[in-house]
């Protein structure tokens, strides 16, 4: 098997990260989805929440294994990660996070002022963890265009 | 290519007969960041880039020229 370098394993560990980060948003999306759905399909929620959660853990554990197991540690982790393509994604899908979240609040106020009982707090808030998670992982990997082929000549 | 920034990074490559992943290897980067660099995807830090001019012995102004 061929070895792969400590700068690929942390750019591997950066995409499982993302995963992580989107199952978790599926949680979310999840829990929110409860106040908008009928009697009849909300039954089905505690199930699916509870198979993505399973889904996110299992990557979890998975992340921290490749972590320990593959990720160099220390000042050559920095001296690796430190300007990488990776890492300038990373920063952008936060910022674009950032942003979109900061929108979604600024609606979600603007409809609270109006309805005020329109949908408990808890709603809010799993809508806007779903939201700012969501748009970190997919925007990364729009980023990052994973499927992108590379040539390597 | 970036329309800031050109390289000669593929040049250079060529010239040592190296992949990107053997440069990535040697500059201590990931194939993804080299491949998205030669492109001009993607601008270096300055550390990348006086460490890829360091490997291949030459000033930084020979691999990375403004194009203005």
């Amino acid at each position: 098997m061929k070895k792969v370098s400590g700068a690929n394993q942390i750019d591997n560990h950066r995409i499982l990260l993302f995963v992580s980060m989107f199952l978790l948003s599926l949680v979310f999306l999840v829990k929110s989805s409860y106040h908008l759905l009928s009697e009849e399909f909300r039954s089905y929620l505690p199930i699916i929440g509870n198979v993505v959660f399973v889904l996110f853990l299992i990557v979890l554990v998975v992340l921290i294994f490749w972590r320990i197991k593959y990720v160099p540690k220390g000042k050559q982790y920095q001296l690796l990660s430190m300007g990488s393509f990776v890492n300038e994604k990373f920063d952008q899908a936060c910022r674009t996070s950032w942003v979109l979240t900061f929108l979604l609040l600024l609606f979600v106020t603007n409809i609270k002022d109006g309805n005020d009982n329109l949908f408990p707090v808890r709603f809010y808030i799993d809508l806007t963890l779903f939201c700012m998670l969501a748009v970190f992982s997919v925007s990364f990997f729009y980023y990052f265009r994973l499927w992108e082929k590379e040539s390597n000549i | 290519m970036n329309p800031l920034l050109e390289n000669r990074i593929r040049v250079l490559r060529a010239e040592h007969r190296l992949s990107q992943s053997d440069l990535a290897e040697l500059i201590g980067v990931s194939r993804k960041t080299i491949s998205t660099i030669e492109v001009g995807k993607f601008i270096p830090s300055t550390v990348i880039a006086l460490r890829i001019a360091r490997h291949f012995k030459v000033p930084v102004e020979d691999i990375f020229m403004l194009t203005d």
